[in-house]
């Protein structure tokens, strides 16, 4: 009997090792993304029939139904609950990258999941290419920067991000300045007043939250009707594009493709530069 | 107590001009700019600060008298609880519906009475049957809590844009009022404001008891309904606009009690407004000193209304009520 469970016991640990050992190599069929930006890397890729569900918040119960041989999570601390029961989880930390092509890299990692490194070190290749390309044209052709104010109020409270955000990275790769300028890479508040200060400056609106129409941006901040960009009609926002989940569509297939965002902000920008003048996640607000 | 309107008076009108030099732009050297700054931000900020502390000491008093208890304010009774209830269901469902930019402001304050009003009418018709006045605490609070879960659980499902500035509402601002709500505000409040100050009679009859005050010929009932509608139309607007304000609209009124030394309506009505205008000013102006960006208000008015109700709590309450 004794000998019996020693077998046994023998058998599982070789087993679990068994498993441990083969899973970094075999790539996942059966994906759960817990970020939107997980989905973007891997409909790039052309595998998102891999993805068997995307989760907004983590439902323990249906991701083991589920069966899934990888979970990606977008924090360590996010996957431990699932680690504790067997599942493989692999964080995916684009999002701490401070350059649009360090969040756009993370799709190599991503190909490796599924066994296909070399097909994202290729789309990699490409996005990078035609982001560096693009931005040395712009540096060498810019001579005037745009001033750039970005995001919009909630109330009185105004949330403007760092210099060493990706954002701002964006705007100055796209021969663009930054108004307002601050190290760090962490958004922070600014009061309203300053906010209408710096926008005086300002040549270009970036990023007005969730508004999609000019009247309602300024209904509710009827104070910034007299401010220069507004007069200028230089007003844009990110939510051209919806995805299904209800989320802008920048903040998805955005983060893999920071050649098609600097690409708009050229175009917004410095107009007429480029060969076609179609905005992709852009738009003038109206 | 002429002295006491005089100074606090004064107190208003030196907490305004400070109100308006203080912000998180230097002025000096600005030239026009400066004159913008102060004429499209910091004035209408003043504005409301002196409407939403008048409003509040309103209708913390009247909400003490009809509930004949010492700590019943809007806040802790749960009415802007409910205010904000309604809020959350149209901030975060207004989206869906498809509501028009234009709309929001009236939608936003319709749905706030509502909210308020029905918090308000639940409260009244449990105390009619508990007189016990720590109960009606109690249950005031549960109220609350069960708006706030309801609104937990809406935030859960709703859209990260949606979410972001329900919770900055819910921090309170009084800089956040655009000039459309300032429209709808300003003539309700002081609506409501004239319409206690009509009351300030009866309030007193009905704090000798109903019984007494129905010999007396006041008419209970109306002094009842007019006190709900008052105070659903302050409590509700203010929040509406400016977030739920804490603890305030419990501790000014006693702020006042201590000062004038009286109990008659016709004293303390008055005295709760210019009072609760000074506070909040001061309150405002305490938020836009500190720190490079201001701080939510909510903070500085618990900081400034708790003490004052803990000093409340430890006298008894019956000394001065």
């Amino acid at each position: 009997m004794k000998n019996y469970l020693l077998i046994i016991l023998l058998l599982l640990v070789l087993g679990c090792r068994g498993r441990q050992a083969s899973e970094d190599e075999e790539p996942a069929e059966r994906i759960i993304c817990l970020s939107t930006s997980h989905v973007a890397f891997l409909t790039e890729l052309g595998e998102a029939d891999r993805i068997v569900d995307y989760q907004r918040t983590i439902d323990l119960e249906r991701i083991l139904s589920l069966k899934p041989d990888l979970v990606l999570v977008s924090w360590s601390e996010e996957g431990a609950r699932l680690r504790q029961m067997g599942l493989r989880c692999e964080v995916v930390e684009e999002w701490l990258e401070t350059t649009p092509l360090g969040r756009a890299e993370w799709i190599v990692r991503i190909a490796e999941f599924c066994g296909v490194r070399e097909k994202g070190e290729e789309r990699f290749a490409e996005i990078s290419r035609a982001y560096n390309e693009l931005a040395a044209q712009v540096a060498s052709r810019t001579q005037k920067r745009p001033r750039v104010m970005l995001n919009a109020p909630y109330r009185d409270v105004w949330y403007v991000p760092g210099d060493d955000n990706y954002m701002v990275r964006l705007i100055e790769d796209a021969g663009g300045e930054w108004i307002f300028s601050r190290p760090g890479s962490e958004s922070y508040p600014i009061d309203i007043e300053q906010a209408w200060l710096a926008m005086q400056e300002a040549d270009v609106w970036l990023n007005t939250n969730d508004y999609d129409s000019l009247t309602a941006l300024l209904v509710d901040n009827s104070r910034f009707k007299e401010t220069r960009p507004v007069l200028a009609g230089q007003v844009f926002n990110n939510n051209a594009r919806v995805t299904p989940q209800g989320g802008s569509d920048f903040w998805e297939s955005g983060v893999v493709r920071p050649d098609r965002i600097l690409r708009d902000l050229v175009q917004i920008l410095h107009p007429g530069n480029l060969a076609s003048d179609t905005l992709y996640y852009y738009r003038r607000l109206q | 107590m002429r002295k006491l309107f005089i100074l606090s008076a004064l107190a208003v009108a030196v907490l305004f001009g400070l109100d308006l030099l203080v912000g998180s732009v230097r002025l000096s050297g600005l030239g026009d700019v400066a004159r913008i700054i102060v004429l499209e931000f910091r004035l209408p900020k003043a504005i409301v600060a002196v409407l939403a502390g008048a409003a509040l000491g309103a209708s913390g008093l009247q909400m003490q008298t009809l509930f004949r208890n010492p700590l019943a304010g809007p806040y802790v009774l749960g009415i802007s609880s409910g205010a904000s209830l309604g809020v959350a269901l149209f901030l975060l469902g207004a989206p869906l519906l498809g509501i028009s930019a234009a709309m929001q402001n009236i939608g936003i304050v319709g749905v706030a009475w509502i909210g308020a009003g029905l918090i308000f009418l639940l409260i009244m018709a449990v105390s009619q049957r508990i007189k016990d006045i720590l109960a009606i605490l109690i249950i005031g609070m549960m109220l609350g809590s069960v708006a706030g879960a309801v609104v937990e659980v809406l935030q859960y499902f709703s859209a990260e844009g949606a979410v972001k500035s329900f919770v900055v509402w819910t921090m309170g601002s009084l800089g956040g009022v655009t000039t459309g709500q300032l429209v709808i505000l300003t003539p309700v409040v002081l609506a409501a404001l004239a319409g206690s100050l009509v009351l300030v009679k009866p309030l007193d009859i009905l704090m000798l008891g109903e019984e007494y005050a129905r010999t007396m010929g006041v008419n209970v009932k109306l002094t009842r309904a007019l006190v709900f509608v008052n105070t659903t139309l302050l409590a509700g607007t203010l929040t509406a606009f400016c977030g739920p304000i804490g603890f305030l609209g419990l501790a000014i009124p006693h702020i006042a009690r201590i000062l004038s030394g009286e109990a008659s309506h016709r004293v303390l009505m008055p005295a709760s407004m210019i009072l609760g205008a000074a506070v909040m000013l001061g309150c405002d102006v305490l938020s836009s000193s500190v720190g490079r960006t201001p701080l939510p208000i909510n903070t500085i008015t618990a900081l400034v209304g708790i003490p004052v109700i803990i000093l409340v709590v430890v006298r008894g309450g019956r000394k001065i009520w």
